[in-house]
């Protein structure tokens, strides 16, 4: 399993025309590392969560060349925290 | 219809304690809430919500507000589809809007008599026009190779108006100036003057037209061609109209109006 991210992308207002944005969400599908482009709208155009398997930032710098990016803020997904809740075969247990 | 929005949230300062576990637990148990991951970055924790119709993904955003852990959140609402404008544009034309019922089986390119000379066969160029590949579909030849038999649309499953479809495209290709049907377009613009000015076709005039329009030259080879179908008075040198001229024109003006090539 490598490392999660996501990236908060957003597009240059130069290539911001329907054509250009169906070409980008395309472009970054092709990547193998990505595993899913999400278009929204507020503080940024596309939410791209990745999976990288050796370093998030070679990811990163791969997307960062395409020409219609403007800026782009990387959010690494912290691996899962230990739980203290009892697993479902104790709760189970507990319960009998 | 469901919504689905991504919250972006900056946490709070929390020292020690079970605080950022309690937070992702609280947030877990909001049923709007489909998944929470804390991340690192400019953010906190990432969270991703989706809410039916009635309820607003802005009420969401103030419930996961009011925590006194958040320090400030940006919502990012999830666009509803990727938009396909050319795709929408097709279905706007009359003759497009059947592109919608195709399942893809395939009946239309195998009853086709010309397939073998299209450069994307009729099922291709409606999974093409589907994808939004405008360039890719409007610079084919497959419009222009169609024979008009209507074999594919009485064959269809599903009714799609294949040859109809094939007529759209061939007007957005002309629209866009991405045709490549060779001289077809130029045919059909002077057979529809043809019409327009005479209420049928009159053949020397529309020949005279095409080729002073394309390739005069070529003309010197379909002499003989005329001058046969003169002798033999299969073809007019003056043009005859028809009764009701100016309602033919009118039909055509009208057909024009509504999306056909000028």
């Amino acid at each position: 399993m490598g490392t999660k991210a996501y990236f908060m992308i957003n597009m240059d207002k130069k290539f911001s025309d329907d054509s250009y944005y169906l070409d980008a969400i395309r472009e970054l599908e092709a990547i193998p590392e990505v595993e899913s482009v999400n278009p929204v709208s507020g503080v940024c155009d596309l939410l791209v969560k990745v999976d990288a398997p050796i370093r998030v930032i070679l990811v990163a710098n791969k997307i960062r060349t395409k020409k219609w990016v403007k800026n782009f803020h990387i959010l690494n997904v912290e691996p899962a925290q230990p739980t203290e809740a009892p697993k479902p075969a104790e709760r189970e247990f507990v319960e009998a | 219809m469901e919504t689905k929005a991504y919250f972006m949230i900056k946490m709070e300062a929390i020292t020690g304690g079970d605080g950022h576990t309690d937070a992702v637990r609280e947030l877990e148990a909001m049923p709007e809430v489909e998944a929470v991951e804390p991340v690192s970055g400019e953010y906190d924790l990432v969270v991703v919500a989706a809410v039916d119709a009635p309820i607003r993904i802005a009420l969401v955003a103030k419930k996961i507000q009011a925590k006194n852990w958040v320090k400030n959140l940006h919502v990012l609402k999830l666009e509803p589809a990727a938009p396909n404008p050319f795709l929408d544009e097709v279905c706007s034309i009359p003759g497009g809007e059947s592109i919608n019922w195709c399942v893809q089986c395939g009946m239309c390119s195998a009853s086709c008599p010309n397939v073998n000379k299209m450069d994307y066969s009729p099922r291709k160029t409606i999974a093409l026009v589907r994808a939004g590949r405008r360039y890719d579909v409007l610079t084919s030849n497959s419009m222009w190779v169609c024979a008009s038999c209507y074999l594919c649309t009485a064959r269809c499953p599903k009714d799609v108006k294949i040859t109809e479809l094939m007529h759209t495209l061939e007007r957005l290709s002309v629209r866009h100036g991405l045709h490549n049907g060779g001289a077809t377009p130029a045919l059909y613009r002077a057979f529809i003057d043809s019409i327009k000015g005479n209420g049928r076709v009159h053949e020397l005039g529309m020949m005279m037209k095409f080729f002073l329009k394309t390739n005069p030259l070529a003309a010197l080879k379909i002499i003989p061609v005329g001058l046969k179908l003169l002798s033999h008075g299969r073809m007019s040198i003056k043009p005859t109209k028809i009764k009701g001229t100016e309602q033919i024109k009118t039909m055509v003006e009208r057909a024009q109006a509504l999306g056909g090539a000028k």
